[in-house]
This record gives structure tokens, C-alpha cells and sequence, in this order.
């Protein structure tokens, strides 16, 4: 006890000995000084790291961009003239009566001029380019240059933007750099918000005087006093409060802005934070998304009417909201332009014509750019594979996929328009089916359309993906395919037992399935028994190939998730998402290759360098002869069997597919393909309720519908080497042409029926034949 | 019996790649061929005209099959006899030429992600041009991916189905060459055999 004090008193000897002569009351003044030094500079120190957080980290948190496919355009092209004028204004180029600069348009008839924007893709610049293209009813018929005169190989109009992956805050912006402003964005923002900006500090004390004068004059607050600065930092800080305090905090950290950051760099972070609408749970962030959000078109092709609305909302974008309010926001954007006018920004004339110019706002969610969340999503998740979630959403990606947003199109209003009308006309709640379109190009596997719901805008429960439901008789193809992939025991005119089918389960009970139609059809040939949808057949067939090799078969047929090799998986005990059975769809129509259903082509960094591509893969997975004679039977299904009402449907268009329903009716499938897409549909209620629809019932006619919209073309089934035509008569013996009710069927070589029917034994015949071509 | 005869046959005066050959030939079979070709003995009226006709491709929209007397029918509509391929491999149209055109410069100046990626363009232009397939699968060997050489030259084989013998034995030598670069010196041999077999 007794060390203590003296201890402190020779330390405060030490310490104290430069003060010692001061008076008392100056050491209190001096060190409540200091501590208030003290306070401020660490305050100082802490707002100015959460400005170097905020300003350094917003300006790089971009989200990843998303890209449609760019569609292609050359002689002879797919492309009907409703088709490119969609694509046009997916695009936002404007209509008008001469075309004379980039991102403009016209039509006369099938007669378009186009003039395209210059666009950075994965393989390098493509400049604009000027053409004149006309259309017929098949496609593009002439494409020639404006300027020489010169037919036009090939032109790629530039990908439509469908979306950003944001992150969870939901804050979604495009970013823009100084340079790209406008210059009229750069004087409406001065005129109305802050006009001594270049030359301020961060707080423009006159500005606020004049401010104070105006709003009195008025009798309202027209006018703000807040530099561009304060309102960035307003941004950053985030709690919507008002008080003095805040405001202190505001203008401090605005001068602190001020002395890190020069004026250009203020005004980029600025152009890109500030708040300018919301859409749904996104939040539309800075001008670059703004113009798209509004105008969809980028910035830079604004006009200065459109700029100023812009301009206009950053007093409140909810309050101007152009949609949703447009009297108010005509109102504040006139205000702005004279603004312009009377800061000696632009003349009179420039003001009026302004001025008379329409809001000129698209449509939320109208003819322009469609929502496209389910897709969205699939690319995220694809995505995820190779990415951060991180990197996704902040370092401004741009990601090219396969979207076809026409494709898109014709599968959200099919699924939506056939949901109403079967509603409608079975009696059925209004609203309460649900329903998923998956579309893919047959070959390449990539994902052209993907429809998660009955509103395909509203980014809920993507059931494409994540409405894993048992595929009922969709299953049976495998089933078929493992058949008559062993040609010695299966071929299509293979006799099957259609026969009551009783086995005990593990639990006690017994598996009694039964045909659709509840009757027993004794022995059919295997064609018809998948036709028909055989129930019965199909488990005879199912269990003589063995339930090992059908698991094996929808393996090999893409399915990744869990199969239990049960008797009941040969009638579709097997759960599967649209977008799994899709793929299982996509190997058999490209006769036995799989290409993995993808959704990305390239990836490139924000600086528009290549990062990553996906190339084009294929893996031969079945016996194309075997897949051939499955699709054959797959035709006959939609020609007389139980998807027939195609024929109706889609008249004089071969098309392969196959019907699936559930127990109770609970789920609706058709999957099939046509021309060169592999499409499959689903709909059913999200309860899990009997839906009352069978597959033919729900899901074909949607289907269809698509099909229809898409103009599809037949299916172009060649026979591969190995696979050989043979009349057969109807009990399955080798019959002749010119033999009654003989069909000519598709054999793998070799496989053909040994019996012979007495009509067509040409064994005594066709001495001449083999002679010649043995 | 007959038809799988015409098949066969078919498959021989393709080689003939000029046009003027390839009509007397088909004209002469057509005559040799007509018991199996011609008409159908059948009674049944629309689905017999369909198989009658030797050169309708297979593609042509089917008209839809009236039942037939007597028979379960209509399935018949799905199985039609083999078309007779009359097959001279299609013309690129200019745009698949001239990205083909594009990839031959950019593999020539080593730039092999870049002609990929043109031929994947010309891909989507024409998914099921046999030629172009192979025309990616021989840039996949120049690029030393060998598994994908196979599957490639696979699918453009598969595309050609009972056709284009040449191009499918192009195909095999591919097959071939990924097959030594896997050191698969015996896989290599038999797809050599097969090449030289349809080069025959």
C-alpha cells in the first residue's frame, strides 16, 4: 500500500515537468481541448473510413449482367418479320420514319432498315452496321448492306440485356463512368440540384441561402440546399431520419468526400448510387440502370427529354414515379428543362421541343424487356458452379447465355393462355394450376426458354426447377429404350404380355397397378404398348429387361438424382424437376447423345476481357439405332396413340412425344420434340392436389400451343447405318409390300422377325436380287 | 427383303456425286426396283401413296394415315419404309460458309477458341449439318481434346446416318488420330478399318 503512491508521484514528476508552471484552470482547458481534438479527429477517422468503405466499395459492387442470345441474322434465316420487329424492341431501338444512326429502325411491310449497335462480344468488336433485310413467311429472303449496296453474309444484332444477378440487399445497378454521362445529364443535375458543384467544397453555404430565399418565395420547399456531395453521402448513410445531427454528419462527411475525391470521381460514384425507382424487391441504383429501367436503352442514346426525367425523379422516385404517377413526373421533367433553359444550358427552342415531347416511358414488363427470373435463376445457379456468389453480384460480370427471348415469350403466353382456357372450359378454380415450360435446342442442349410459373415475371417458386414431381409415364421411353437396345431379345413388333400384375411389397401390401383404362389387353406388340401407355405391358416388359438395366438406362439419360430400382419406377416412381426430364428428352431427340442442358455461353470480366466459355459438348450415351426406333415409336405415339390429339393440334407436323400423368391426376406432362427444339411442359397445382387434367389434357395442349407459336417444322428422323425397313404383317411375321395390313418397321439389322408369313415368302423369289446385290 | 435390297443399293449410287449420274441411276432402279418401290398392293388408300413414292425423304410431313380396313391402324402412320436417300451433302448457306471461312483463318493463326467458337455460331445456324460437326472435331484434335474428338466425330457420323460414306470415313481417321493420342494404339487400328472400309 504504502509503494503505490510513490510510484505515481515519481511518474507524474516525470511527465508533468514541461506544465508545471501553468495555472490550473489552463490545464483544464488544454486537455478538454485535447480530448475534444481527440474526439473529432477520431471521429473524423471513422467517418472517413466508412466513405472510403462506401465510396471505393460502391463503385466497384456491380452485378453480374445478363445477356440473351444475339440473334442471327442471314439469307435464309428463321426469322419472321414479327419475329425481328420483338427483337428490335427487346432491344429498344427506336422506330423511325429514316434511318440515319445507331439503334434505329423502320418497316415497310416485310422491308426493314436497320441500323445496329456496336457491341463488345465474347469474340471480339462488331461495329455498327446499316442494312436493309426483308422478310417473307419461312424467313429472312434478302440481306444487303446500305452503304454498298452488297449482300450481308451474316449480321449478329447485339444480345438484349434481360437481367443483373444482384445481391441480397437487392441493390441492382449498370454501372457508367464518368466519361459515359451525357453532358445534358451533367448540366440538369447541376441546374436542379446543385449548380455551383464545381465549385464547392462539399457544402455550398450560398446554395443553401438561396435555397432558403427560393423556398420562401415560394412558400414551399422547392429548392434543396444539399450539394450533389451531401446527397451521395445521404446515400451512403442509409438511415432515413432527419434531424440536426444527421445533417452535421452529412456535411462532415461531404467535406471529407471532398478532400479525398476529385469532383469527376464524385459525380461517377453520384451518377451510379443515387436512387431512381424500385421494382418489386429491386431497387433501381444510378442512371446507367435508370435508362434501361425506364427507356430500356443505355444511357447514352437518351434524348434530353428523357434525361430530364431522370434527372427529375432523384427528388423522389416514388413520388415522380413516371408509371405510376405521369402527370406529376411530365410535371417535375418540364420543370427540369427550363431549369436547363434559364442556366443558359440549352435555348428556347431546344426547351419547347423538349418540352412537347411525350414521358416516352416503356411499359413495366410490356412489350420491352421481359422478366426473366426463372431463367435467372438457372444461370445463377449454373453459375455457382464456377463462381463465387460473391463475385456474381459485385464485379460486374457479363454473361452471355442461350435465352431466346422469343422462344421466351411464346412459352410464358402459352402456358398462360392454355392454363386459362382449360380452366375455363373443365370447370376448374380459376388461378389454381400451376405450370413449367422447359424449351432446348435439340442438339447443342442449350436452354432457349425456361418458364417457372403461370406468371413467369414474378420471381417466385421456380417449379422448372424445384417442382420435383413424380414423371408418371414420361418414364416410359427408358423403359423402351432398354429394350430394344438389346436387339437379339426386344424389337418394336417383340410380343408383350399385357396381364393383371399382383406382387407383394416389402411392407405387407400388395402392388395392384392397373391400366389407364382399367382393362387388360392380353399380348400386344411393344409399339403399341408404349403408344397406348400400356401400364401393364410396360411392367412385363420392364421386368424380362431387368429394372437394373432401365435404372441404368435413365442414368445414362441424364438423371441425377436418386432412382429406386422398384417395380413401381417402371410406371414413373420417379421424382423429377421439368427441367431433369428435359434433359432425359433432349438425349433421345438428339438420337442418343446427350448435351448437357446449359444456359451460359461465355462469361466476360468487367473490361469486357474473355473469362470463361462453355463449349459445346456431347457424349454418346445410347445406340443411336436403338434411340432410332424408340423416336419412330415416340411418332406413333403423337400419330395414334396417346398423345393423338397433336394431330389435331399441330396438323401435318410430325412431331415425337410422350404423355405422363400421376395417380389421382395430381401431375400433367408432355414432353416431346419438333424442328430442331426439345420442349417438355408440366402442369399441375402447387398443393399437390388432383390437377383433374391428364397429361394429353394439360400439358399436351400447352405444348402445343408452343409449338405452334414457334412454327415448328417436322422432325427429320434419318435412319442410321445398321437399321433396316422390313414388312411385317400383323402377328409379327415377315411379310411383303404387296401383302394385306403389312407395315414396314425399323429393325436394327439382323433383328428382324425369323417367321415368315405365308404372303411375301420371297425365299423361292428373289434369286435375281441376291445375285445382284449380295 | 426386297427394301432392304433398295437400301442397300441406295447406299452404292450415292457415291456418284454428280448430279446427271445420280438421276439415271435412280432412274434405272427406279425401273429396276419397281415391284418394291412402285405401288403399293395394299388397298388402303393414303398411307400406301406415302411409302410408294421412292424419293420422298423421310422428312416430308406425313399425311395422316386414313385407318386402314381391318387393322388396328392408324400406327402405321409413324413407320414408313426407308426413304431412298438421294443424298448429295447440302450447301452451306453463305452465312454457315462464311463462318467456316472464319474458323479455317482463325485456326490458321492459332487462335483455336476463337474458331470454336465460330464453328459452335455456324452450329446454331445448322444443328444438323453432318460436315460441320466434323469440321468442329478436327479442330478439337488440333486443341489435343481427344475425348471430345471421339464424341464429336461420333455425332457427325450419327448425323449422317446411312449416307456420306466419305465424310463418315473422315470421321473414323479422326477417331482414329484421338484414339493414338490417348495411346490407344489398338482402338486407333480398328477405326482405321473402318475408315478404309467406307473409303472402299
Amino acid at each position: 500500500m504504502k509503494k503505490k503512491p510513490k510510484r505515481r508521484r515519481v511518474n507524474r514528476r516525470r511527465s508533468g515537468t514541461s506544465v508545471r508552471w501553468r495555472p490550473h484552470w489552463a490545464r483544464l482547458l488544454l486537455s478538454s481541448l485535447v480530448l475534444l481534438l481527440l474526439v473529432i479527429v477520431g471521429y473524423s477517422l471513422y467517418l472517413g473510413k466508412t466513405v472510403r468503405v462506401k465510396f471505393d466499395g460502391q463503385r466497384w459492387a456491380e452485378p453480374a449482367r445478363v445477356f440473351a442470345r444475339p440473334l442471327e441474322l442471314y439469307v435464309g434465316a428463321p426469322v419472321t418479320a414479327d419475329q425481328l420487329q420483338a427483337e428490335l424492341e427487346f432491344l429498344g431501338y427506336r422506330k423511325v420514319r429514316a434511318v440515319d444512326a445507331p439503334a434505329q429502325w423502320s418497316r415497310n411491310g416485310n422491308r426493314f432498315a436497320l441500323h445496329t449497335r456496336a457491341f463488345r462480344f465474347w469474340d471480339g468488336e462488331a461495329v455498327a452496321q446499316s442494312v436493309v433485310l426483308e422478310t417473307g413467311n419461312d424467313g429472312v429472303l434478302g440481306l444487303v448492306g446500305r452503304d454498298n449496296g452488297r449482300e450481308v453474309d451474316l449480321l449478329r444484332l447485339e444480345p438484349a440485356l434481360v437481367g443483373s444477378i444482384y445481391p441480397a440487399h437487392s441493390e441492382d445497378r449498370v454501372l457508367v463512368r464518368r466519361e459515359e454521362l451525357p453532358e445534358s445529364l451533367v448540366q440538369a443535375l447541376l441546374a436542379v440540384e446543385d449548380r455551383r458543384f464545381f465549385e464547392h467544397a462539399g457544402i455550398d453555404l450560398r446554395g443553401i441561402a438561396r435555397a432558403l430565399v427560393a423556398n420562401i418565395r415560394a412558400g414551399g420547399a422547392v429548392q434543396g440546399g444539399s450539394t450533389l456531395t451531401q446527397q451521395l453521402v445521404k446515400n451512403f448513410i442509409l438511415t432515413p431520419e432527419r434531424s440536426l445531427v444527421r445533417k452535421l454528419n452529412e456535411a462532415w462527411m461531404a467535406l471529407i468526400v471532398e478532400s479525398r475525391y476529385g469532383k469527376d470521381e464524385i459525380l461517377e460514384a453520384y451518377a451510379n448510387e443515387i436512387f431512381l425507382g424500385q421494382d418489386g424487391g429491386r431497387a433501381i441504383h444510378g442512371f446507367g440502370l435508370a435508362a434501361h429501367f425506364y427507356f430500356q436503352r443505355p444511357l447514352s442514346e437518351l434524348r434530353l427529354h428523357e434525361v430530364s426525367l431522370l434527372v427529375g425523379l432523384v427528388k423522389g422516385a416514388s413520388f415522380y414515379n413516371p408509371r405510376r404517377h405521369p402527370e406529376r413526373a411530365l410535371e417535375r421533367r418540364n420543370l427540369v428543362i427550363r431549369q436547363m433553359q434559364q442556366q443558359g444550358f440549352i435555348d428556347a427552342a431546344q426547351a419547347d421541343a423538349a418540352i412537347a415531347r411525350p414521358l416516352g416511358v416503356t411499359a413495366a414488363g410490356g412489350r420491352g424487356l421481359q422478366r426473366v427470373p426463372g431463367f435467372i435463376d438457372l444461370v445463377r445457379r449454373q453459375l455457382r458452379r464456377d463462381y463465387r456468389e460473391q463475385d456474381l453480384t459485385s464485379v460486374g460480370l457479363r454473361i452471355f447465355t442461350t435465352l431466346d427471348p422469343w422462344v421466351q415469350r411464346q412459352a410464358v403466353d402459352a402456358l398462360a393462355s392454355r392454363l386459362e382456357r382449360v380452366e375455363k372450359a373443365r370447370g376448374i378454380e380459376a388461378g389454381s394450376l400451376q405450370g413449367a415450360v422447359v424449351v432446348a435446342a435439340t442438339q447443342s442442349g442449350e436452354v432457349q426458354a425456361l418458364v417457372g410459373g403461370r406468371d413467369a415475371g414474378y420471381a417466385g417458386f421456380n417449379r422448372a426447377l424445384d417442382a420435383v414431381r413424380p414423371i408418371g409415364s414420361l418414364v416410359k421411353p427408358a423403359v423402351y429404350l432398354a429394350a430394344l437396345s438389346r436387339p437379339e431379345r426386344f424389337t418394336l413388333t417383340s410380343r408383350v404380355e399385357d396381364r393383371p400384375v399382383d406382387m407383394a411389397l416389402p411392407g405387407g401390401q400388395r402392388w395392384q397397378p392397373r391400366n389407364y383404362d382399367r382393362e387388360v389387353h392380353g399380348p400386344v406388340m411393344l409399339h403399341e404398348a408404349l403408344a397406348r401407355s400400356l401400364n401393364l405391358a410396360t411392367i412385363d416388359l420392364g421386368m424380362s429387361v431387368g429394372l437394373d438395366e432401365v435404372k441404368a438406362t435413365l442414368q445414362a439419360l441424364g438423371v441425377e438424382r436418386e432412382i429406386l430400382a422398384y417395380p413401381s419406377l417402371l410406371l414413373g416412381a420417379l421424382s423429377l424437376s421439368p427441367f431433369d426430364a428435359t434433359q432425359v428428352y433432349q438425349v433421345l431427340a438428339a438420337g442418343g447423345f446427350r448435351a448437357p442442358l446449359q444456359a451460359i455461353r461465355e462469361v466476360l470480366d468487367a473490361d469486357q476481357q474473355p473469362l470463361q466459355r462453355y463449349p459445346l459438348s456431347v457424349v454418346q450415351v445410347a445406340d443411336p439405332r436403338a434411340v432410332f426406333l424408340l423416336n419412330r415409336n415416340l411418332v406413333e405415339v403423337t400419330e395414334s396413340g396417346t398423345a393423338r390429339a397433336l394431330r389435331g393440334l399441330l396438323p401435318g407436323i410430325e412431331v415425337a412425344g410422350k404423355t405422363g400423368t400421376t395417380n389421382d391426376l395430381r401431375d400433367s406432362w408432355f414432353a416431346g420434340f419438333a424442328g430442331d427444339r426439345v420442349a417438355l411442359a408440366w402442369v399441375g397445382r402447387d398443393d399437390n392436389a388432383s390437377s383433374g387434367l391428364t397429361g394429353a389434357q394439360g400439358a399436351l395442349p400447352v405444348w402445343a400451343d408452343l409449338m405452334r407459336r414457334l412454327a415448328a417444322r417436322s422432325i427429320q428422323l434419318l435412319p442410321p447405318s445398321g437399321v433396316e425397313y422390313h414388312w411385317v404383317d400383323r402377328e409379327g411375321r415377315l411379310s411383303a409390300e404387296h401383302c394385306d395390313g403389312v407395315v414396314a418397321f425399323p429393325y436394327i439389322a439382323g433383328s428382324q422377325p425369323r417367321q415368315r408369313a405365308a404372303c411375301g415368302d420371297t425365299r423361292n423369289e428373289g434369286g435375281f436380287w441376291r445375285g445382284l446385290f449380295d | 427383303m426386297a427394301c432392304s435390297i433398295k437400301l442397300a443399293a441406295s447406299s452404292k449410287w450415292r457415291l456418284g456425286a454428280y448430279r446427271g449420274g445420280i438421276l439415271l441411276t435412280v432412274m434405272a432402279l427406279a425401273l429396276a426396283l419397281g415391284g418394291c418401290g412402285g405401288m403399293s398392293r395394299n388397298e388402303s388408300p393414303a398411307s400406301v401413296e406415302e411409302r410408294g413414292t421412292p424419293r420422298d425423304p423421310v422428312a416430308t410431313s406425313p399425311v395422316p394415315a386414313a385407318p386402314v380396313q381391318g387393322a388396328p391402324t392408324p400406327e402405321i402412320a409413324a413407320y414408313r419404309p426407308p426413304a431412298v436417300p438421294e443424298y448429295r451433302r447440302p450447301e452451306p448457306n453463305r452465312a454457315v460458309a462464311a463462318l467456316t471461312r472464319r474458323a479455317d483463318a482463325q485456326q490458321q493463326a492459332g487462335d483455336l477458341g476463337g474458331a470454336a467458337a465460330s464453328l459452335e455460331r455456324a452450329l446454331r445456324i445448322a444443328p444438323e449439318d453432318a460436315a460441320l460437326w466434323s469440321r468442329l472435331a478436327a479442330l478439337r484434335l488440333d486443341q489435343r481434346e481427344f475425348a471430345s474428338v471421339q464424341q464429336l466425330a461420333a455425332k457427325s457420323n450419327a448425323l449422317a446416318a446411312a449416307r456420306d460414306d466419305e465424310l463418315k470415313a473422315r470421321n473414323w481417321r479422326l477417331i482414329a488420330d484421338a484414339r493414338r493420342g490417348l495411346g490407344d494404339e489398338t482402338g486407333a487400328r480398328s477405326a482405321d478399318r473402318r475408315a478404309d472400309e467406307l473409303d472402299r
